[in-house]
């Protein structure tokens, strides 16, 4: 387990220097220079003088890897540097608004969790029901639709055609459910997908055979034997939508109105904010790349095999 | 059935995409703000968006822009995958270790995030959402492709061909490659879906193609404010959407399910 663990640990590190990298390399990328962009932003016509004024005091006159170095100490310190906008801290903005999407993925992922379980479940136990078949086309369906599309039919539907709930914002109780269930509708599909393959393999070993020869009901074959065995896949699973469900967060937010992270990342990327965009996508890449390492570790405690690898 | 309902639902898409904007009369860009908001008959079939362009138009130009550009990204990406992939896969050692230790990281990153930041940072165009999309779109291809090459890579007929001296070139075009066609058409159709979902949220999000090129992500995106008032010019191209990400998952769908085929590929 040591060595899973170090191993594990060495290449989340590596991960996550190259995102580091990727991400500082970003504002390199963007045309235009970011001290004549303040000023410009500030209302204040950029000057030669003015200009080279500021790249000194914001160090951009020096070597390309000694400002990375220099970044990366700052944001090891939670310095996340300033927004060309109106020069605040980036780092409070998006971590004030980080509770609301979490809020918003944590009641999506409940959404895909209890969706993809009731239905891997009942379409293992009646392969060949009508609802079934129409239940594989509509994860198919799911896989194919983007979200946002997702969500602007059930806008149209449930909130401007019933009148049932309102279409964006953070007010109320009420709120938290279209955005939960078109992010959520778009984990279930791929948990379901990944959940019923599990399943089929687990029923496909011989103890089930052996369950179902001496007598024992299928139901109770599934439920008790075969999700044992599944489960550790599913954590996986679990993983992979949870990483999902964050980066599709972005766009539902929008749609949405939801006062979160990914919303503040898109207002940034149409004032072309660059600092902001760059600590989005830190922030969410940091996130994604210690999600999936958690979830190898969680693998690696509870299945021997895993650790043997 | 459900095997052909894919791609003919896929081909009807592309023929209104291409057809409707000859045949209807109506400039899916002009302005015409006096017919602003119309709803669906006379001249107008689906009715007028906020600007007054012909809603049927304006979604089949939309429609041929998206595909394009989704077309596009998944040339790159397969072309790029498959290359990549059977190289590694043929020569083993340090190139395999590269691609898997590249695969690993860009599975890690949140693909749409780090596209939309590129797309955000850089100026908008075709250009930026290919390089946005490009550099982490061909890893699923490029796995693909090498796990097929290993495959096919120890077979006694592989052998055969290594053994009269033919070269690394003539081995990858003639004698592996026509058995990666299979896998790599199957992938390719799932990537263009995805590359489908990713330019048009791309347009969505303000990231994607300028206008006058819109496609459709970028006409909910414009639509969207008014959908409570109007729910006509974000619904339609959000409906085409749909019909053609089904189509393109039904159609993937069909080719994973389908029993690989012994003689997969041809021209030997």
């Amino acid at each position: 387990m040591t060595a899973v663990v170090l191993r594990r640990g060495a290449e989340l590190l590596l991960t996550l220097l190259t995102v580091s990298v990727l991400v500082f390399l970003l504002t390199s990328l963007a045309p235009g220079d970011p001290a004549e962009e303040i000023l410009r932003r500030g209302g204040v016509q950029p000057t030669a003088a003015g200009v080279a004024a500021l790249r000194a005091e914001l160090g951009l006159d020096r070597p390309l890897f000694t400002r990375y170095l220099e970044w990366l100490l700052g944001v090891l310190r939670g310095d996340l540097g300033t927004s060309y906008a109106d020069r605040s801290p980036v780092a409070a903005e998006i971590f004030s608004r980080v509770p609301a999407t979490l809020r918003l993925a944590g009641a999506a992922a409940l959404v895909a969790a209890g969706l993809a379980v009731l239905v891997s479940v009942r379409v293992t136990l009646r392969p060949h029901a009508p609802g079934s078949r129409a239940i594989a086309l509509a994860t198919v369906a799911l896989t194919g639709v983007p979200p946002y599309i997702v969500g602007i039919l059930l806008i149209s539907v449930v909130a401007v055609g019933l009148r049932a709930l309102p279409t964006g914002g953070d007010g109320g109780p009420g709120a938290v459910v279209l955005p939960a269930l078109t992010l959520g509708l778009a984990g279930a599909a791929t948990l379901l997908r990944l959940l019923r393959a599990d399943l089929a393999d687990a029923l496909r070993q011989p103890f089930v055979k052996l369950a179902a020869a001496k007598g024992l009901r299928a139901r109770r074959t599934v439920l008790v034997h075969a999700v044992r065995v599944a489960a550790p896949n599913a954590v996986t699973a679990a993983g992979v939508v949870l990483a999902e469900l964050l980066a599709g967060a972005v766009v539902v937010e929008t749609l949405f109105s939801w006062p979160g992270v990914g919303q503040l990342a898109v207002s940034a990327i149409r004032q072309r904010d660059v600092p902001v965009v760059q600590a989005y996508v830190l922030v969410t890449g940091a996130a994604t790349v210690a999600l999936l390492a958690c979830v190898e570790l969680c693998l690696a405690a509870c299945d021997p095999r895993v650790r043997r690898r | 059935m459900r095997g052909r309902a894919g791609p003919a639902l896929l081909l009807a898409v592309v023929l209104f995409c291409l057809l409707t904007p000859l045949v209807s009369g109506h400039d899916p860009h002009a302005p015409d703000l006096a017919r602003a908001l119309l709803p669906p008959g006379g001249t107008h079939w689906l009715g007028t968006d906020q600007l007054g362009r012909d809603l049927l138009t304006r979604t089949a130009a939309a429609g041929r822009t998206s595909l394009l550009v989704a077309l596009a990204v998944t040339a790159a990406t397969t072309a790029l995958g498959a290359v990549t992939g059977a190289a590694a896969g043929l020569a083993g050692g340090v190139a395999d270790r590269l691609l898997g230790f590249a695969a690993t990281v860009a599975l890690a990153l949140p693909g749409l995030t780090l596209a939309l930041a590129l797309a955000g940072v850089l100026r908008p165009g075709y250009g930026t959402v290919l390089v946005a999309l490009v550099p982490l779109g061909w890893v699923n291809c490029g796995l693909v492709a090498r796990t097929a090459t290993r495959q096919v890579a120890g077979s006694d007929h592989v052998l055969a061909v290594r053994a009269i001296g033919a070269s690394r070139r003539y081995l990858l075009r003639r004698t592996i490659g026509p058995h990666l066609a299979g896998p790599v058409l199957t992938v390719a159709t799932a990537d263009f879906g995805r590359a489908l979902i990713a330019v048009t949220s791309l347009s969505f999000l303000g990231a994607g193609l300028p206008p006058p090129d819109t496609d459709w992500g970028g006409m909910v995106s414009e639509a969207t404010p008014l959908l409570v008032a109007a729910p006509g010019p974000a619904v339609v191209p959000a409906l085409a959407l749909a019909l053609t990400g089904l189509a393109v998952a039904l159609t993937a769908d069909t080719l994973r399910s389908a029993p690989a085929s012994p003689q997969a590929g041809g021209r030997r």
